[in-house]
């Protein structure tokens, strides 16, 4: 089903970008509405139809990003308040956790241009157009993200004993 | 090739390592031709962290959303299109579907996948054809992305659009 495929993929961008479940279906909700409302400015020639979506969808995230900065008078936690994380229900995997959390702590426009270029299988183009900037921002942003992730994920794997110490730039 | 250019293409590949992981599908093109030509231990070491990273990235896979949101979603949604389909602007829009459609050039195929549309009042039809850009053929790019939806939101097959606005 269309509308149900393009939700999911709205959905995982919601929720690994905002990493709250409930926070990603109201996003997910409301970038279909704005589909209505803004339909007629679309036009095939300037942006694919998903490209266009997922640009809609993250704007929403980051507003809400912005909202919950301007509540907490701070930056972003590191990782997300256990009573939020609904997603990790559905996320049985240790692995998938860590993974989880480590994203979470990433700055959020690393994280969406990880989440479009890696989990949304975006090109290149897309992705900077989704973001709205230039492909070698794009390239620095995913760059930065990876290899934060690769620092975050070399440290969990050494206190889970996943590898040994002092050797994380080998294992990840 | 020369050194200085070598050396160019390595940096140009493990960049691209960084950025994009191990996926060559995922690299710009023109340094998935430069990985073709390159060998060097920097890449070599590039590529095992980047394929290790990757690794750990598909163990947190896509999720379903729960099917509650997806169906609340959709009658928000529907709702949505009853209400823009019942607009005094969208029935005029109707009335001129016909008109605009032979103006983009539809093919016969797009008409074909329009007919439900058509045959529901000529609403829905009029509502995709708002959606594609009036000096754009509809099977030039992607054409039939919005009218889907419309299609999947609107009437059902043999379901008249007025019925189905007021029964709303």
């Amino acid at each position: 089903m269309l509308v149900r495929r393009h939700f999911t993929r709205i959905y995982n961008l919601a929720r690994r970008t905002l990493n709250d479940a409930a926070e990603a279906e109201d996003v997910a909700q409301e970038t279909f509405l704005r589909l209505w409302k803004h339909a007629k400015s679309w036009r095939p020639e300037g942006a694919k139809f998903e490209t266009w979506l997922a640009r809609i969808a993250l704007n929403l995230c980051f507003d809400r990003l912005r909202k919950r900065r301007e509540i907490t008078g701070d930056e972003m936690p590191e990782l997300a308040d256990e009573a939020l994380t609904a997603p990790e229900l559905l996320i049985a995997a240790d692995r998938a956790q860590i993974v989880q959390e480590a994203m979470a702590a990433l700055p959020a426009r690393q994280r969406a241009a990880i989440s479009l270029c890696h989990y949304q299988e975006m090109s290149n183009i897309d992705a900077a157009r989704v973001l709205g900037v230039s492909v070698e921002a794009l390239e620095s942003l995913l760059s930065r993200g990876r290899r934060a992730l690769r620092a975050a994920l070399a440290s969990e794997a050494r206190e889970l004993g996943l590898i040994r110490p002092n050797a994380a730039g080998a294992q990840i | 090739m020369t050194e200085d250019l070598n050396a160019r293409m390595i940096h140009r590949v493990v960049k691209a390592l960084e950025a994009y992981g191990a996926d060559r599908a995922r690299w710009p093109a023109e340094t998935r031709a430069a990985m073709n030509g390159a060998a060097d231990p920097a890449i070599d070491a590039a590529i095992g962290a980047a394929a290790r990273l990757d690794a750990w990235l598909a163990a947190a896979p896509d999720v379903d959303p729960p099917a509650a949101a997806v169906e609340r979603a959709l009658a928000q949604a529907r709702l949505q299109v009853r209400q823009s389909a019942g607009s005094r602007f969208l029935q005029e829009l109707s009335a001129m579907a016909a008109g605009i459609a032979g103006e983009l050039g539809l093919t016969t195929a797009a008409l074909g996948r329009l007919s439900a549309a058509g045959a529901a009042g000529g609403v829905a039809l009029a509502i995709a054809v708002t959606f594609i850009a009036p000096t754009q053929p509809i099977s030039a790019t992607d054409p039939f992305a919005l009218s889907d939806f419309v299609l999947e939101l609107g009437p059902a097959d043999g379901v008249d659009a007025a019925t189905w606005i007021e029964e709303g």
